[in-house]
């Protein structure tokens, strides 16, 4: 568990990261790093996505398994880690 | 008197048609003006009646008909079907669904003037209050029977978020918790949904941090997965930020930001060859330890191990061993802590996640670096004294790897695994060459107490790139010599120039003849396979070399570490000169370096326990792998003319023929 919040801590030390949300499946926030009220929105709007994406994985190729999807915008960039239990999504502004 | 108040019979027997007639007319009419409500319960009485009057001879048939009927009833079976009527509608209105921003005002209006009617509705006299009562019908109980149905009750499972603004700002989020599935014996469906009304925050975080334990053990139990998915996020936070440099690391078409464009005007596009730095890798537990050797993973060419620790030092440190990658810069992917400080270290080609290392005290330990680095193999102390390096090598034939070290006590070990420890086998003892000593040969029982009497410290060795049985070693008194796997007792050839200690010693990869050494007498020689006289010498003034190497990628290139500055240098282009040159940071020393196998990169490892990424830049690629034999042949001779050295004819002749090979 103390490896894991190394890690954590590491990630969120590094340059442009805002913040980082863990959560599981159903959608119970798990750890946050960002207020409750932006952390709800986020997990309530990347849940769905999430379940689509699975889906289109699933889809075309049952034995395939979504890791890692990533949402590049203008301002920043959402990386979030799946699986079948839980997901990560962490957000960053980068320097490019 | 004659009051007589009784009622008529209805139905006189005895009368006559007319009278009865007339009567039952008036009766009629009296009747139906008056007592309509007991209409239905005389109706029998009067059809009967009628059917009497119009037909007096048929009401014997339909008595007897009314008899036959009901004898036949009781016998037939008679199906009495039973129907719902349709639904009928008596009110509709359909709800309208409105968007929060869509014009809406019409209806705002609509229920402004509601709520303003409503609110003058008490004292207005349009409305009135009145009370209403319903008639409630005597019930009747009817009793049913039908087989018992089994339910499940399935539960659902609906995320709600409302969110409504109280005035003074607190949001209430109503959160279904998890499923349930039981068997209940009645109406199934039923959504259970625990709904957390809470009207502050901290209710809840406080239910929150409720649901957090057990999620918390959820996560003791994912761990694995997790940590693979934190180490995909913390690789792609990183490579956001250092995506340029990765980029040029190998060598893809860099994205240049947008601000940068407009910002700096790149004027010096200098065609001079030099090293951009790209990344340092660095961490807090690396960071005052010095840099004693690198080296690549076989297999995995973004992978690197960096041994620290200061060999010369009296006091004797914990060494360390860090496997970086090139994917992040800022964290090692392992750690390895190790009981001395690290001289040398080198991965296995064979099995690429085994790492050896060897240490200040003398010993060795292999890591395999898949699995959390423990190490398989520790061996204690098995030399006295300082000095040890080690390498992997591959013998060709029967594909077979072995660890091979040499040590400060003189002896060149070979290394097998057996019974979980290692055991050695001594290739060669480096015997002193100008010693009176010689007489007495080697004597191995010797060598534990007095390790320096009759053996000289290997510093380095190199083994040839393709035929492994043949390697050459540096010795502390300067000597390289040629040695064979085969034969323990005899050097085949013995190289004598350099007058200290050789540093290093390695092959040329492109010509299998060629190879480099250098030495604390602060030169470079090139020298060739069958000759005795180095063919060319790099010297300078500026210190001990530590190491040299041959670029992997381009024949003619190769790159020489003093502890002030790096040096690489191109035969192509220039003998006399380095063509970089590159100082090291004020304070630091540049103890060792190491070029990169698939682009154009150097690896540069100093005393402060940084290793710092270069990018050669302008460097000319060499056109063939070959080194230009008739270029070198023409410079080497001006050379010599020059600097008026003086070689004997056979020398150049042999020389001659050699280049032109």
């Amino acid at each position: 568990m103390s490896e894991v919040e190394e890690i954590m801590k590491r990630i969120l030390s590094h340059k442009g990261v805002e913040g980082v949300i863990i959560a599981n499946t159903e959608g119970i926030i798990l750890r946050s790093t960002l207020e409750d009220q932006s952390t709800v929105h986020h997990v309530a709007l990347v849940q769905p996505l999430l379940m689509k994406a699975k889906k289109i994985v699933q889809d075309m190729d049952p034995e395939d398994e979504l890791t890692y999807v990533r949402l590049r915008t203008e301002k920043n960039e959402e990386i979030i880690a799946a699986d079948k239990d839980y997901f990560m999504i962490s957000i960053q502004t980068p320097s490019l | 008197e004659n009051n007589d108040v009784t009622p008529q019979p209805l139905h006189q027997a005895g009368l006559g048609a007319e009278q009865a007639n007339r009567f039952l007319v008036e009766e009629l009419s009296a009747g139906s003006a008056s007592d309509q409500t007991t209409f239905t319960g005389n109706f029998g009485k009067q059809f009967s009646f009628f059917v009497e009057l119009l037909l007096p001879d048929e009401k014997w048939k339909k008595d007897l008909v009314k008899e036959q009927v009901t004898q036949a009833l009781l016998k037939v079976m008679k199906d009495i079907f039973i129907t719902e009527t349709d639904t009928i509608s008596l009110l509709e209105i359909a709800p309208a669904i409105l968007l929060r921003t869509s014009p809406c005002f019409v209806y705002r209006e609509r229920n402004k003037q509601y709520e303003e009617v409503c609110r003058k509705r008490i004292s207005n006299e349009k409305y009135v209050d009145r009370a209403m009562q319903t008639l409630n019908e005597a019930s009747k109980n009817k009793q049913i029977q039908n087989n018992l149905m089994l339910m499940v009750d399935a539960g659902l499972h609906v995320l709600f978020i409302v969110k409504k603004m109280k005035p003074n700002n607190y949001a209430e989020t109503f959160v279904e918790s998890s499923r349930s599935a039981e068997r209940m014996c009645c109406f199934s469906q039923t959504f259970s949904l625990s709904v957390i009304s809470s009207c502050s925050l901290k209710d809840v975080d406080a239910v929150r941090t409720g649901l957090n334990t057990q999620s918390d053990l959820e996560l003791i139990r994912l761990s694995e997965k997790f940590q693979y998915s934190l180490l995909l996020m913390e690789r792609s936070v990183l490579r956001n930020s250092f995506q340029c440099q990765l980029a040029s690391y190998r060598q893809l078409p860099l994205v240049k930001p947008k601000e940068v464009e407009e910002g700096e005007g790149r004027t010096e596009t200098s065609c001079s060859p030099a090293l951009e730095c790209l990344w340092r890798f660095s961490c807090e537990l690396s960071i005052g330890c010095s840099v004693s050797c690198m080296a690549w993973n076989q297999k995995n060419p973004d992978l690197l191990a960096v041994g620290y620790g200061e060999s010369d030092s009296r006091n004797q440190e914990p060494g360390l061993v860090c496997c970086w990658s090139i994917k992040n810069p800022r964290w090692p992917e392992r750690i390895i802590h190790c009981d001395s400080a690290v001289t040398t270290l080198d991965f296995s080609a064979n099995s690429p996640g085994q790492l050896a290392v060897g240490m200040c005290d003398g010993s060795i330990a292999v890591y395999n670096v898949q699995i959390h680095c423990f190490p398989i193999l520790h061996i204690g102390p098995v030399w006295q004294l300082r000095w040890n390096k080690q390498e992997l090598s591959f013998t060709g034939e029967e594909k077979v790897e072995a660890l091979f070290s040499v040590g400060a006590d003189g002896r060149i070990c070979k290394w097998f695994i057996i019974n979980g420890g290692l055991d050695c086998t001594d290739l060669m003892k480096l015997k002193r060459s100008n010693n009176t000593q010689r007489k007495t040969g080697q004597k191995p029982e010797k060598m534990a107490e007095c390790g320096l009497s009759a053996l000289t410290p290997g510093l380095c060795f190199d083994f040839h790139p393709i035929d492994s049985n043949i390697y050459l070693t540096g010795t502390w008194e300067g000597n390289i010599h040629k040695c064979s796997c085969s034969n323990s007792h005899q050097f085949l050839e013995t190289y004598k120039k350099h007058f200290c200690p050789v540093n290093w010693i390695t092959w040329c990869p492109f010509h299998p003849d060629v190879f480099l050494s250098c030495s604390s007498d602060s030169t470079i020689q090139l020298w060739k396979q069958d000759c005795p006289r180095p063919l060319l010498s790099f010297s300078s003034n500026h210190g001990e070399v530590c190491e040299v190497k041959w670029s992997p990628r381009q024949a003619t290139v190769f790159g020489a570490v003093y502890n002030g500055h790096l040096e690489v240098w191109d035969l192509n282009s220039s003998f006399l000169d380095p063509v970089i040159v590159q100082p090291a940071a004020p304070g630091l020393k540049m103890t060792s370096f190491l070029f990169a196998s698939l682009t154009d990169c150097v690896l540069v490892g100093d005393s402060y326990g940084q290793v710092t990424v270069y990018q050669m830049q302008n460097l000319r690629v060499g056109e063939c792998r070959q080194v230009q034999h008739t270029n070198i042949s023409d410079k080497c001779l001006n050379i010599w003319g020059l600097k008026g050295e003086v070689r004997s004819k056979l020398e150049f002749k042999l020389l001659k023929v050699l280049y032109f090979l």
